[in-house]
């Protein structure tokens, strides 16, 4: 099988976490026999070649398989698309779409390109493929689906873990069926909170919470994390194969999420009568609010003091 | 004769789609250059009204590839506004953050975007082709592989101090947000750092790092060319001169440094300096002296302004303009960045030597770039050893938060010189300014019709196949061009646009 990378509105930020794949990533490309035609750091085909790719495809000569677009699409000043042309000239948009009638497989690595993302509430309208926010439609419209009848698939992340990707890739060439939640987003990879596996958890047990950074507590109440509401398996799956931001004390952004960026502070939770507006998933206000009463009065002296140094 | 008068609009990043380079080519000889950044993100306008801590999630996202460095920045411009100094001991952590991306990004940028030119069929003809394409060929040739391995391994320690790379925010004003990091953590920081040693000075110099860090003339360099011909600096001399990079891409522009490695005592001074250099002549940073231009620039024209005053209102299509960036001068000159321009800055004797008989040519360029390595690798086993003498002590002081204010952050990133600015009003983020490496060396002309810095480099060059401007790539990619990192802010009440061709 075959790959074409394009990058629209984004930071690259996903094709470097790409690269932090924990194997060796161009071993695994061609172990699984899927051969990369065009990514901008990684090709290296000269301008001509690209152009006579692009048209190639464009006109049915070459097949192209797999599509991953990283960044939001680009619809801005005034839904002109001018803020991101392809060259210099057209909006990009118009590639986007023209590419997207000719993939078998359409795969929006990335916030951006799942559900928007940065710059999704800006100017800069930037619209996900598939989606904008939660909103079904996006860029390429409700209705839509690959040549071969499939719906675009959403990885999110800001940016992606490589883990998520490569294991899409390897379903994609293995014909694996690929369960798909009611965001588009692969559930097998994104079935688990942030939350799930953070080193804080004994502190979040007994609302040991912190204020202010470092002073080893759980940050959900104050610090903003979005850990317990986020989907992602950053607690699981490891950042780099060694850490994770809440384990350091970063709280979760919720990168993830189809709201992200949030639009309130990323550093403050917000708060009703001081419990989070946010709440866990599915979890009962009242209930909550006794349970963590009493979890603070049972606390154990060892959290209570703040002696684990997480 | 009649003249043979080409237009070329040609795509040249290898990090991101969003750099093209227009050239006019007279008898195959490069007349006229432009510099387009073909993509507006309009970060600072996102950051009105946020959060002022908020900069500290935004920023890093500007650039998936020097993440950290944005983040550095935002914290050190709402250190300046909040008039705090971090602890030392943070100042330790934030160093090994920052020397990490930035030593990373040098390794993956020499062998993944720049030596893979060699291994094209374009060179199918000279003595060099088979073994560039052994060492240096994409995906498969022997560099291209353990670059890609080394750099993760160079990128955990960013990791372990921050919780991942890219895109975290363990750096805060006031020092770090990880309070926990200690022995455990450190000696795995170290072990990382002695594997990198170790893959430097077995694979890449054949030689220890010292001896690279010694190389102080131009006859020492061409010593040890002579006396490792099988180092990657030897390899790399022998075709860069073969391909003739010692003579083109030069601008004859003088050099811009941020400083690199703040010092822990005293976080405002850095270890290696800051400053210009032009002329032969150092002379520290007078901030002010920056400023942004957009006379041909897709913006509402203004007089060239500070960055902390520059209001931009983007207009497409405007008369002679042709990209989405500004063009960032200092005393109204334009300026170049980068690894050799903190050589040049710092003095090192090694590169004034090579400037002299070479100019800023592509060769010497990209020869800083791959050397600094070796200077980073040995600061960062320093500042390990003292962040495990200090890794009890505090990282962090919480800073009282102003309600209103101003301040700027400057350091370096990979690609060079990065500077933020901030304004808060009633506690909002109220302008927000951003100039980054590329910013500098992709900029477009300027009003007195000064080109930007890679312009410069191209006007002259010859061109030998306009299928495959080869050299035009070679020129470029010698100053590591990232564009998504030119943002612009755009000010929503006023905005007009003319749109098309
Ligand atoms: S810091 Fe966040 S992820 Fe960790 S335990 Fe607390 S809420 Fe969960």
């Amino acid at each position: 099988m075959n790959l074409y990378w394009l990058q629209s509105g984004g930071c690259s930020g996903d094709s470097m976490s790409l690269l932090n794949y924990e194997g060796n990533l161009f071993e695994l490309f061609e172990n699984i026999g899927l051969e990369v035609l065009w990514h901008p750091s990684l090709a290296n085909i000269s301008p001509k070649e690209h152009d006579t790719l692009l048209e190639n495809i464009l006109n049915d000569t070459k097949e192209l398989d797999i599509l991953c677009i990283e960044g939001n699409v680009v619809m801005g000043p005034d839904g002109s698309g001018m803020f991101d042309t392809f060259r210099g000239g057209e909006p990009k948009y118009k590639l986007i779409e023209k590419l997207s009638q000719k993939a078998s497989y359409i795969v929006a690595v990335g916030t951006c390109a799942s559900f928007g993302g940065i710059g999704s509430y800006d100017e800069m309208q930037g619209l996900g493929l598939g989606y904008l926010h939660e909103k079904k439609g996006g860029f390429l419209g409700k209705e839509f689906l690959t040549k071969k009848g499939l719906p675009i698939i959403n990885l999110p992340g800001c940016p992606i873990q490589p883990k998520a990707l490569v294991t899409i890739l390897q379903k994609i060439v293995t014909d694996t069926p690929i369960n798909l939640n009611k965001n588009s987003i692969d559930e097998s990879y994104y079935n688990f909170t942030v939350h799930q596996g953070c080193t804080r958890n004994e502190y979040h047990e007994y609302k040991v919470e912190e204020n202010d950074f470092g002073e080893n507590g759980c940050m959900f109440f104050h610090l903003g994390c979005k850990g317990p509401t986020t989907m992602a398996p950053c607690n699981k799956y490891l950042w780099n194969e060694v850490n994770s931001k809440t384990r350091v004390g970063v709280p979760c952004f919720g990168c993830t999420r189809p709201d992200f960026p949030q639009q309130h502070p990323f550093f403050e939770t917000q708060n009703i009568v001081g419990t989070p507006l946010e709440l866990p998933k599915g979890v009962d206000r009242a209930h909550y609010l006794a349970y963590k009463d009493m979890a603070w009065a049972a606390a154990p002296k060892r959290l209570a003091k703040r002696k684990q140094r997480v | 004769m009649s003249k043979r008068v080409i237009e070329l609009n040609i795509p040249v990043n290898r990090v991101e789609g969003d750099l093209d380079i227009k050239v006019k080519i007279e008898n195959g000889v490069i007349v006229d250059a432009k510099s387009v950044g073909t993509l507006y993100r309009g970060f600072e306008n996102i950051l009105i009204g946020k959060d002022p801590l908020d900069a500290l999630v935004y920023t890093p996202r500007v650039c998936g590839i020097c993440s950290v460095s944005h983040l550095l920045a935002s914290a050190k411009t709402l250190e300046n506004l909040y008039e705090v100094t971090p602890p030392p001991q943070a100042v330790r952590l934030r160093n090994l953050s920052i020397l990490s991306e930035t030593l990373q990004s040098d390794l993956r940028q020499h062998y993944l975007m720049f030596m893979v030119d060699f291994a094209h069929k374009f060179y199918e003809e000279k003595s060099f082709y088979t073994q560039a394409n052994e060492l240096y060929a994409p995906f498969k040739g022997k560099f291209a592989k353990s670059t890609l391995q080394i750099t993760k391994d160079v990128l955990k320690v960013v990791a372990i101090l921050g919780g991942q790379w890219p895109h975290t925010s363990h750096i805060v004003p006031g020092g770090v947000a990880s309070a926990n990091i200690c022995k455990i953590e450190l000696f795995d920081v170290r072990n990382h750092l002695l594997k990198t040693q170790k893959y430097l000075e077995e694979e890449i110099y054949l030689t220890s790092i010292g001896a690279i860090q010694n190389l102080q003339t131009l006859q020492d360099l061409e010593e040890y060319i002579q006396k490792y011909p099988d180092s990657q600096v030897a390899i790399f001399s022998h075709l860069a001169k073969e391909c003739k990079l010692d003579e083109i891409g030069k601008t004859g522009y003088g050099y811009l440094s941020y400083g690199n490695i703040d010092d822990p005592q005293n976080p405002t001074n850095s270890l290696i300096k800051a400053g210009v250099y032009s002329d032969g002549i150092y002379a520290p940073i007078e901030a002010e002296k920056i400023t942004e231009d957009v006379a041909y620039s897709w913006y509402e024209k203004e007089k060239p302004l500070h960055p902390s005053e520059g209001k931009t209102v983007p207009k497409y299509a405007k008369d002679e303009a042709y990209s989405w960036t500004k063009a960032p001068r200092y005393a109204n000159k334009p300026l170049q960045t980068g690894p050799l321009a903190e050589y040049m800055v710092e003095q090192n004797n090694l590169f004034i030597e090579l400037e002299k008989s070479y100019g800023d040519s592509v060769y010497v360029r990209q020869l800083a770039r791959l050397l600094r390595p070796a200077k980073y690798i040995a600061y960062m086993l320093e500042m390990t050893e003292e962040a495990v003498n200090g890794c009890r002590d505090d990282v962090y002081i919480s800073p009282k938060k102003k309600k209103s204010g101003t301040g700027f952050g400057l350091t370096s990133a990979a690609r060079g010189a990065l500077g933020h600015w901030i304004e808060v009003e009633n506690g909002k983020i109220a302008h927000y300014q951003i100039i980054s490496p590329t910013t500098w060396n992709g900029s477009p002309k300027d009003a007195d019709g000064n080109y930007g810095a890679w312009e410069k480099a191209l006007v002259g060059l010859n061109i030998t196949d306009t299928d495959n401007p080869m050299e035009l790539g070679h020129v470029i990619r010698s100053f590591d061009p990232c564009l998504v990192c030119t943002v612009h802010s755009v000010d929503n009440e006023a905005v007009s646009y003319k749109i098309g061709f």
